[in-house]
């Protein structure tokens, strides 16, 4: 993860950590079930923290204010955007910028080292134009890319916010993009008349259709996309979400020409990114507040029941192959790699985006009570309250 | 409510015979009209529409009165469970002035927000957990309410389906052997989308109407002491959030206002409100003329939010509970497919005043209630909020509301705002 594009690493830059979007983190996470620090944010924290390889945390809210945070938990800059963050936003490879989109249809270039505004860019849309999709940042290319609800995903350069291309993203996208190590990019839509679709896009803006699912009975504008594909790069395939009405299914397919290799009907709907975790276990939170594992060739392992009447947000894994996953009940489940879940904490409040490691390893768990916790070895930062 | 401004007077009548409530005669909250002064009152009123407009409810004589206000609570409440519902509702409906002078041996009507389908979901995730009232919500409250001495207790909405009343709350959540565990016979559950058992429609005087002057509705509305709005914290796309105020436009009845009618009423019409309350492409078909043809064709940002404050005007809501535990976002509906989502404030709100409880919802939410008309949330139409206000309804300016338990910035949880509609 050093380059921000599809290798395990250590920086975790953006929503699923990396550009493959798995939610790994590919050091040790041996975790002490009691917060060594509770950032305070300006609102609801529904986007995931993403961080610099100093460990500088970026923390995007609901109120529309982005602050950053020292790896001691010390505020360094606080800028308030136009509105409202639910979009994860993502740094770019080499630590300069952070990219923020917002529910106006703004998209900022912060400088991480001190909040500058560097670009501002409004997205046209004839109606709608916020962004709900995390967004990714392409190293090699210079790009960063997101959907809005004006219809298409956008590749913007990073360093002038400037287009370069945009495609076809569906009615209302909040799915994210993902992109392999040669920043090919993937991504899932519904479109009227053509139904799911799975599709890679060159870092030149050049579309291949992968795979397609006929169109939900109850039309694509009533079909739920909102899990983006996530790529597991060392056995060439994709993960995908496909849901049709209450049902979901996991559809695993080839990375290079879309050919399914299995499918797994799911008992119900699925909101979350699915995880990958140690050794290519998949792992799936449901909308009836179920996370399901699977090994990589499409065995079930374990299901554990969370107690949520549904879920809303994936799980972030570490090296030891345990999963957290936090609940619209404000509960975070450790999930072991055998698949038992046990209850590690619980925040006053709704958890409703995905934890993130930072480079030393420490969970962050945004919170809607306008924190975030994070969670250590159990070493207390020095400017922490007991 | 003694705070609610409109200068006529008028007494309450009972059109349909003999009350089913004993010695005691329930009263109207709102202001009931029999057809004979309806059309005394309209008459006079098409004579001399200046004299009728400022007697009403002027707005500008309005403007320069301090809207009526009441306090409203804020608590925490995670889930669903019926012992945390109930106590976390008991301790804020305390902190607002408790129940029982309100309700003691009183007749309440609780008018609950349901929708027109309970067939549907939230692509597997029950109505109850973001678009309807959970029925837990109903059922603590329905137990607080029996046991401060409420004699009778009506939950009721209009249910787009003819088939018995039980079953079809029961599609909703609602069991009535449930309630009737928890509050023994004096709960009964009414759909009111025609006058049902009742001989015949209630006409209700709207003051100061401006799309509506009167309302024709199924009599639960009127032959009642108390009127209790049991809401959900939702976005509306044209009301720009949902709340005690938005879910009075559920009152008017199928049978007289809905899609589905022809050229006559119909006691077997389901249909929703749409040509005639959303888009003013007709009129209802009630008995005599309410609506005064103001409304803007297809507009309905302006359309719904003056209905909205006409309903208001009339049904004097006397308590607002607010399901905010588990909502969704961006729309109203299932039917607004996939731009909604399901989110989580795990909140309940409780107030005296809709208006004052609506703002104070809209804060929650991450608004400001007195935003200007087609801004956040309002960005497709008017600000009803304001408007009702300026109708003398309630106040929705922060500065001047009191909030009790957690307070407005500990419980603020932003919602993704209402989407725009192409061209609003």
């Amino acid at each position: 993860m050093a380059d921000g594009v599809s290798s395990p690493g250590t920086v975790w830059r953006c929503g699923g950590g990396d550009s493959s979007r798995r939610s790994q983190w590919g050091g040790a996470a041996r975790l002490s079930p009691k917060p060594v620090q509770r950032l305070k944010a300006s609102g609801a924290v529904q986007a995931s923290v993403v961080f610099t390889q100093s460990g500088t945390a970026f923390v995007a809210d609901m109120a529309g204010v982005v602050q950053a945070f020292s790896s001691t938990g010390r505020l360094t800059w606080r800028v308030r955007l136009d509105a409202g963050i639910s979009a994860t936003p993502a740094v770019s490879a080499d630590d300069e910028f952070l990219v923020a989109a917002t529910h106006s249809g703004s998209v900022y270039a912060l400088e991480t080292a001190s909040g500058s505004i560097c670009w501002r860019r409004q997205i046209p849309s004839k109606s709608d134009p916020r962004i709900l999709s995390d967004l990714l940042c392409l190293p090699g290319a210079g790009l960063v890319i997101f959907s809005s609800w004006g219809g298409r995903f956008h590749a913007l350069e990073v360093g002038t916010g400037r287009e370069r291309f945009s495609w076809d993203a569906g009615i209302s996208p909040k799915a994210a993009a993902a992109a392999d190590r040669a920043e090919n990019l993937y991504c899932l839509r519904a479109r009227p008349e053509h139904g799911m679709e799975f599709v890679r896009v060159s870092n030149q803006g050049e579309e291949q259709l992968l795979l397609r699912q006929p169109e939900n009975p109850e039309g694509a504008r009533r079909s739920l996309v909102t899990a983006g594909p996530v790529l597991d790069e060392e056995r060439g395939t994709a993960c995908l979400i496909l849901n049709q009405g209450r049902a979901g299914e996991l559809v695993v397919c080839n990375l290079e020409d879309g050919t399914v290799r299995w499918r797994r009907g799911l008992p119900a709907a699925v909101q979350a990114t699915p995880a990958i975790v140690r050794n290519g276990r998949l792992v799936v939170a449901d909308l009836t507040g179920w996370v399901r594992s699977f090994s990589p060739e499409g065995q079930a392992i374990s299901s554990f029941s969370t107690g949520s009447e549904y879920l809303l947000a994936g799980g972030a894994s570490g090296s030891d192959g345990a999963c957290y996953i936090g609940d619209p009940l404000g509960q975070v489940h450790r999930i072991t790699p055998q698949g038992e879940g046990s209850l590690f904490y619980v925040a006053p409040r709704s958890i409703q985006s995905g934890p993130s490691f930072d480079p030393r390893g420490r969970l962050y768990v945004p919170c809607t009570d306008h924190r975030v916790y994070v969670f250590g070895p159990g070493d207390r930062a020095p400017n922490e309250p007991a | 409510m003694a705070q609610l401004v409109g200068e006529y007077t008028v007494s309450v009548e009972f059109m349909s015979g003999a009350s089913s409530y004993g010695n005691h005669q329930p009263r109207c909250p709102g202001r009931l009209l029999s057809r004979r002064d309806f059309l005394k009152w309209s008459a006079i009123a098409l004579a001399s529409p200046t004299a009728f407009s400022s007697g009403m409810a002027g707005a500008a004589d309005q403007a320069h009165r301090p809207a009526p206000r009441a306090a409203t609570s804020i608590r925490y409440c995670r889930r669903y469970d019926y012992l945390e519902v109930r106590s976390v509702l008991k301790q804020m409906l305390e902190e607002i002035g408790g129940l029982r002078r309100l309700v003691r041996n009183r007749h309440v009507t609780v008018k609950v927000n349901l929708v027109n389908s309970s067939e549907e979901s939230l692509w597997g995730v029950p109505l109850w957990l973001g678009v309807t009232v959970h029925p837990m919500v109903a059922l603590a409250l329905g137990r607080l309410l029996v046991e401060n001495g409420a004699r009778q207790v009506v939950f009721c909405d209009q249910l787009p389906c003819s088939i018995p009343v039980e079953p079809a709350f029961a599609g909703y959540g609602f069991k009535l052997s449930d309630f009737r565990a928890a509050m023994g016979e004096r709960v009964r559950f009414e759909n009111t989308r025609n006058r049902g058992a009742h001989g015949d429609y209630a006409i209700v005087k709207a003051p100061g109407g401006e799309l509506a002057t009167a309302w024709e509705v199924n009599r639960t509305y009127v032959d009642t002491d108390v009127l209790v709005s049991l809401t959900k914290l939702k976005s509306h796309v044209s009301a720009g959030i949902t709340g005690g105020l938005k879910n009075l436009f559920g009152i008017p009845p199928s049978s007289l206002y809905g899609d589905d009618l022809e050229e006559h009423p119909d006691e077997n019409a389901v249909g929703y409100r749409n040509r005639a309350m959303h888009e003013c492409s007709r009129p209802p078909l009630t008995s005599i003329s309410t609506f005064t043809g103001k409304g803007v064709k297809g507009d309905h940002g302006y359309n719904v939010p003056h209905f909205i404050v006409d309903l208001a005007a009339a049904f004097r809501v006397d308590l607002v509970v607010i399901d905010g535990i588990s909502a969704i976002q961006t729309a109203e509906g299932w039917w607004n497919g996939s731009m909604v989502s399901i989110t989580r404030p795990g909140l309940l709100l409780a107030g005296r005043n809709p208006v004052c409880t609506d703002a104070v919802a809209a804060a929650v939410m991450g608004f400001d209630p007195d935003a200007p008309d087609r801004a956040w949330p309002f960005v497709n139409g008017l600000n009803h909020l304001a408007l009702a206000r300026r109708r003398g309804l309630g106040e929705n300016r922060l500065k001047n509301l009191e909030v009790a338990g957690v307070g407005i910035e500990t419980a603020r949880f932003e919602y993704q705002p209402t989407f725009r509609r192409i061209g609003a």
